[in-house]
């Protein structure tokens, strides 16, 4: 932790506009309501695995368990970052609409959107983090690979799919298939988190793949 | 005379590619040039070298050290021995100068900033603004990387390997995109390191011309069926003292035997051959006529020919 | 001494630089007791490995024309001058022998071929 905290450190003491861009962006961030931080962190957490390409890691006299440890500490850094934009959402949201997640009356469907995304965010790092990027970019995806592309896929589907199917048709929509839909991004959201716990736990070191 | 470095059946699979079983001992103070055609196996060997690829250890092969220091047994105290200079930058380009010095200069125990940032002086990273004739040195080590040139690049790879103090410096492919003058000033400044006989020095290039000038020993690989090897390994004298050019008309060339003869270069006005003198003499008056090749001419007539 | 060496020779690199030195010896350019440049500065400014440099002084030393003393260098030694210059002057005498040889073949006479030496000496 404390070497990724220098890193960022270095990272922003010599550039001031940063602090500027997040004061602007962030109070806009966590006005705007919950769905919009959701996405920006989404894109965030893939622009973020993705802009260090540099392979000088494997390079520089460090042992692999502290690569790996500083590749854990990207991914729970983005992770709790995440978590903590959107609980501010809420809590905006809250103080503003005396309501949260404005839009999906059902709480514990609110509760699930919140758990899918994070957990699609959390799935996002980790295989960003361990090489899904060098995999996708030389065409060679693995199993765990498509399982997670297509678990991801079918959350954040879900989540522009429900309330356009809510608003066609709600009240049998709703009471057909809402409780099973509810259950289903639960056992997805808790899918891709194994499977990033599993690639975590699987992770060696490999070549750099140039 | 210990070694600085010694490789010893270091063998590498990728894919279906193999390097396979290269071997060599460097003594410090001298260069090892490492040669060959694109895509032989230079870049895997010098990043098996760094550390960056595993090598093959299976059958207890493949044991590379450095001052007695293990590969893969001591990593770390292993390559803080090595600095490195590549044509592939490695290096995070978003970062400016001095930030890759704060971050990856502690893991170097004589790593030393001061010598850092006079190098880059002394290397001319330019300056981001000139203000009323004054040049802002500040400035320029603020700029990211990726805002540099090719060569900028390279020489601040030079300045931070050099500053690590380190006994063993690695050459990739690095002076390829660097203007005669500088180029001139690398070589001088390999020479340099090694003038003291206590750094050594490897080079990878397919640049045959700069391993004349300051290389000491030759790793010649070549590739057949996907599989790279060692065709040749010692000095450029004694590859050298192998071959003649011979320079004469095609009847003369025609009554060379097929085992001697490597290689014909022939134009309207001018027809020469590359020949082997080890298991064949030559009559006295042809011998006369011939002479050494440059490591350029070796070069071609063997690439260009039929294999060995 | 201003040495070359000619990579496309027919002689190898140490054995021209071995030659070289030895010239300057014989004609006396470098005295005895004298200090060589170092092995490594004569190969950076001859921009040749150091290795072929050193086997050009192991000749030399082989020859006994230099010396070397540990942690300083090699030195000139007190050479057999004559022998040495006998030595050379074979090779000009053979010189001198393809000259004459390729003069009768240009049809020559040898009074021509010794006004053409006048003219030129």
């Amino acid at each position: 932790m404390k070497e990724y905290i220098r890193r960022t450190a270095i990272k922003y003491k010599n550039r001031p506009y940063l602090f500027v861009l997040w004061g602007i962006f962030l109070p806009l961030i966590v006005c705007s309501g919950i769905i919009a931080p959701m996405f920006l962190i989404f894109i965030m957490a893939i622009l973020s695995a993705m802009v260090d390409k540099s392979h000088v890691k494997y390079i520089v006299p460090r042992p692999a368990q502290d690569i790996k440890k500083d590749g854990i500490e990207n991914i729970l850094g983005w992770t709790l970052c995440s978590l903590i934009l959107m609980s501010l959402s809420m809590c905006f949201e809250y103080l503003v609409y005396k309501d949260i997640f404005v839009g999906l009356e059902d709480n514990l469907m609110q509760a699930i959107y919140y758990i899918g995304f994070v957990s699609v965010v959390f799935s996002v790092l980790t295989s960003s983090e361990i090489k899904f990027e060098k995999n996708v970019v030389k065409g060679k995806l693995k199993f765990i690979d498509y399982f997670e592309l297509s678990i991801i896929i079918l959350i954040v589907g879900s989540y522009w799919m429900i309330p356009v199917l809510s608003s066609l048709d709600e009240n049998r929509f709703v009471n057909h298939y809402g409780c099973g839909i509810k259950v289903v991004i639960l056992i997805l959201s808790a899918c891709i988190v194994l499977a990033g716990i599993y690639r975590i736990i699987n992770w060696k070191i490999e070549d750099f793949n140039g | 005379m210990s070694y600085l470095i010694s490789c010893n059946n270091l063998t590498k699979h990728r894919g279906d590619y193999v390097l396979n079983d290269i071997n060599f001992d460097l003594e410090p103070g001298y260069v090892l040039g490492v040669i060959g055609v694109n895509g032989v196996g230079k870049t895997t060997l010098i990043r098996c070298l760094l550390g960056s690829y595993r090598i093959d250890t299976d059958h207890n092969s493949g044991k590379v050290s450095v001052l007695g220091k293990d590969l893969v047994s001591e990593v770390i105290d292993y390559k803080k021995q090595i600095g490195f200079v590549l044509q592939d930058f490695p290096f995070n380009d978003a970062m400016t100068a001095i930030e890759i010095a704060e971050v990856y200069g502690k893991y170097y125990d004589r790593f030393d900033m001061k010598q850092y940032k006079d190098l880059l002086d002394e290397y001319d990273i330019p300056y981001m603004n000139v203000k009323d004739g004054k040049k802002e040195k500040k400035a320029v080590m603020q700029k990211n990387l990726r805002e540099l040139s090719k060569g900028e690049q390279i020489r601040v790879q030079l300045a931070f390997a050099r500053a690590c103090n380190p006994k063993l410096f690695i050459f990739d492919e690095a002076t390829g995109n660097l203007d005669v003058a500088f180029r001139e000033r690398v070589y001088s400044d390999i020479r340099e390191l090694t003038a003291s006989g206590e750094c050594s020095v490897i080079y990878a290039t397919h640049l045959v011309e700069e391993m004349e000038e300051f290389a000491d020993y030759l790793l010649w690989l070549r590739k057949k069926d996907n599989q790279g090897y060692a065709y040749y390994y010692g000095t450029i004298e004694e590859l050298r003292s192998d071959y003649r050019i011979l320079e004469a008309d095609m009847d003369v060339i025609n009554k060379i035997p097929v085992e001697a003869l490597v290689g014909v270069r022939k134009s309207e006005n001018h027809k020469e051959a590359m020949v082997r003198v080890k298991y064949h003499k030559f009559d006295e008056k042809i011998e006369k006529s011939m002479r050494y090749p440059e490591l350029k001419e070796i070069m071609y007539y063997v690439e260009k020919g039929k294999g060995e | 001494m201003n040495i070359k060496v000619l990579t496309k020779s027919g002689v190898p690199i140490y054995e021209q630089l071995a030659e070289q030195i030895k010239a300057e010896i014989v004609a006396g350019n470098l005295k005895q007791g004298e200090l060589l440049p170092s092995i490594r500065s004569l190969a950076a400014d001859l921009k040749i490995s150091v290795i072929t440099t050193k086997r050009a002084y192991e000749e030399l030393e082989k020859e006994g024309l230099i010396y070397s003393v540990a942690g300083k260098g090699f030195f000139v030694d007190n050479p057999d001058i004559s022998y040495l210059e006998e030595k050379r002057n074979v090779g000009i005498e053979e010189n001198l022998e393809k000259w004459i040889d390729d003069a009768k073949k240009a049809g020559l006479t040898k009074d021509d071929a010794i006004s053409m030496l006048n003219i030129i000496w």
